[in-house]
């Protein structure tokens, strides 16, 4: 179950959401969750979710892929959507359903406004976890810290070391799925020797999980020890220029998805307009 | 007479720069030349690491001088000109490759000597052809075998156009195929391009294939020679807590019953010759 962690997979393709420029692609990503809370209605609800499907569809990931990138909120999802249903209750809500339980009289009410804003929310959570996996799906890592490094460059200047922080991200990148590996590997290992991770309270998970996270600290001191060995024998000093093998160029392609997500802001905004705000 | 690449000079080293610690670097001298592949055996704990950290200055000798190229590697200032001269591959491969896909791993050494983008890719693209990785070249590591691994690894020193490899125990943590994948790697790099290597393993068969052969004790230097020279020590091997190549050690098991069998052999293939000229010896007595 460890291993469902998707944060940072990049799916090899050649599609135009894979040849798009890394630092268009972040700032449009973030352009994308800014409409998706503009949204109000829902119209501009469906276009917001015609958009994000049309851009899963163009990305060529397959579909079970990004499934499994939403499937760590489900429960996350269906626990705000049922809070929101039961629990938006006021007098100027109109009740859509009530179900009395024989139980001192007690009667839960479902509103219009409470499934609303379930159905809202759960859109939203979708969007936003679909617009995010595509970004890290369709850009490798390296050229999403370079990306990162470029957009964030006004900031050096200010001495904010954005350089370290780029390199930082790229091993932090590199060695997920390498530490998530290390971990399944030494929860077996106590497992085997008959530690139980997986009932008990949450105090007796807790302690059991201790002889997984010391053993794991300890390797992760020792692999950053070594790596540092590596880098430096690779003449990385931390602080001398460096060039970059693959440069970020703006091309036509990248004009035309500025364009759409501008041409989608505008569109939520007039239906927003257009058939008035509801949430 | 090739010039020496990276040579001892009386070097010792010390962990702890206070308290008991025992050196384990001690006076050692010896230099490695221009294009030779040179074998450094050792046990566990013998020095052999520390002896290739002393290679390009991640460590500076405690006392004693080491120079790769003349610049000697206590200058900071000369660190930056001997890591590009001289490249290092370790033993565990995970915990060598910086990025996350193999070909900017590869770019990465020659990113950090600032070289232009489209020399990067020409030299990332030659060097992966050269370990024969370039059809994994938008692999992602975690998902390849240790000696591909190990092979990119190499793959990272060649695109920094290096004199000199220096491997630490590489092919300690792989299957016999990809043992045998990097060695042949090496040995051609060696014996096609010229590269100095100087390949540190435990493995003695890997150790007669070197033109030179050093052997590591406690810190310092018990022997050194050729292959078959040092080969035909086996007590003081032993004595270093080594044991011959397996074909040397059937040789020596046979001698009991085929007294002609010379010492000395350490391939497969001479050792079956001399036994098969043993045998054809005995029938003709
Ligand atoms: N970082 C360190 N700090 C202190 N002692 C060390 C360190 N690394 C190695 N040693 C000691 O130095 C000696 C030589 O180690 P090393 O060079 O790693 O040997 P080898 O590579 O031949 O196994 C050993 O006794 C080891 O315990
Ligand atoms: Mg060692």
């Amino acid at each position: 179950m460890i291993r469902d962690i998707t944060i940072g997979q990049y799916f090899a393709g050649d599609s135009p959401l894979h040849r798009c420029d890394a630092r268009m692609k972040l700032a449009l990503t973030f352009a994308f969750m800014i409409v998706i809370f503009v949204c109000g209605n829902f119209f501009s609800l469906g276009l917001i979710a015609l958009a994000a499907l049309a851009l899963a569809l163009l990305s060529r990931v397959p579909g079970g892929m990004l499934l499994r990138s939403l499937r760590p909120i489900v429960m996350l999802v269906v626990f705000t959507s049922v809070l929101n249903l039961l629990y938006t209750t006021d007098e100027n809500t109109h009740a859509l359903l009530q179900i009395p339980l024989h139980f001192r009289g007690w009667v839960i009410t479902v509103t219009r406004e409470g499934a609303f804003t379930a159905i809202f929310t759960t859109v939203r959570i979708l969007c936003l976890l679909l617009v995010s996996s595509l970004l890290t799906y369709t850009t490798t890592p390296s050229m999403l810290t370079a990306g990162l490094e470029h957009l964030l460059k006004p900031l050096a200047k200010l001495r904010v070391p954005v350089a370290a922080f780029a390199m930082m991200m790229t091993l932090a990148l590199r060695f997920v799925p390498t530490l998530v590996e290390e971990t399944d590997r030494i929860m077996n290992a106590q497992k085997s020797r008959g530690s139980n991770l997986e009932t008990g309270s949450l105090l007796q998970r807790v302690k059991a999980f201790v002889p997984v996270l010391v053993p794991l600290f300890i390797s992760a001191f020792r692999r950053a020890a070594e790596l540092a060995n590596a880098m430096e024998s690779r003449c990385y000093t931390g602080t001398n220029e460096r060039t970059g093998m693959k440069q970020l160029r703006l091309r036509a392609r990248d004009y035309i998805a500025l364009s759409a997500v501008l041409l989608l802001l505008g569109g939520v905004v007039t239906l927003n307009v257009f058939f008035g705000k509801i949430v | 007479m090739p010039s020496p690449l990276i040579t001892f000079d009386n070097v010792s080293f010390h962990y702890a720069v206070e308290g008991e610690s025992s050196p384990a670097a001690r006076a050692l001298s010896f230099a490695v030349e221009q294009g030779a592949f040179v074998a450094l055996l050792g046990r566990n704990g013998s020095g052999k690491s520390t002896a290739a950290k002393l290679c390009n200055g991640l460590l500076t000798p405690t006392a004693g001088q080491v120079r790769v190229g003349g610049l000697d590697t206590s200058l900071e200032e000369n660190l930056f000109e001997i890591r590009r001269r001289v490249g290092m591959v370790f033993q565990n491969p995970d915990n060598q490759i910086i990025a996350a896909i193999v070909e900017d791993d590869v770019a990465f050494g020659p990113e950090n000597l600032c070289v232009a983008p489209e020399e990067i890719r020409r030299r990332v693209d030659a060097a992966l052809a050269e370990v024969g990785m370039l059809e994994h070249r938008l692999a992602e590591p975690h998902k390849l075998s240790g000696g591909q691994k190990q092979r990119v690894a190499i793959a990272g020193v060649l695109a920094m156009q290096n004199d000199c490899i220096v491997l630490d125990e590489a092919t300690a943590m792989l299957d016999p195929r990809g043992r045998h994948d990097v060695m042949d790697t090496v040995l051609r790099l060696n014996r096609e391009r010229g590269i100095t290597v100087l390949l540190i393993t435990h493995f003695m068969e890997e150790a007669t294939q070197a033109d030179r052969v050093l052997v590591m004790d406690g810190g310092s230097l018990a022997l050194q020679g050729t292959p078959a020279e040092v080969f035909a020590q086996p007590e003081a091997l032993r004595a270093a807590g080594l044991e011959l190549p397996a074909p040397a050690r059937l040789a020596e098991a046979l001698r009991s019953v085929l007294p002609s069998l010379p010492s000395g052999v350490l391939t497969e293939e001479q050792c079956a010759e001399a036994i098969a000229a043993a045998l054809r010896k005995g029938a003709g007595a």
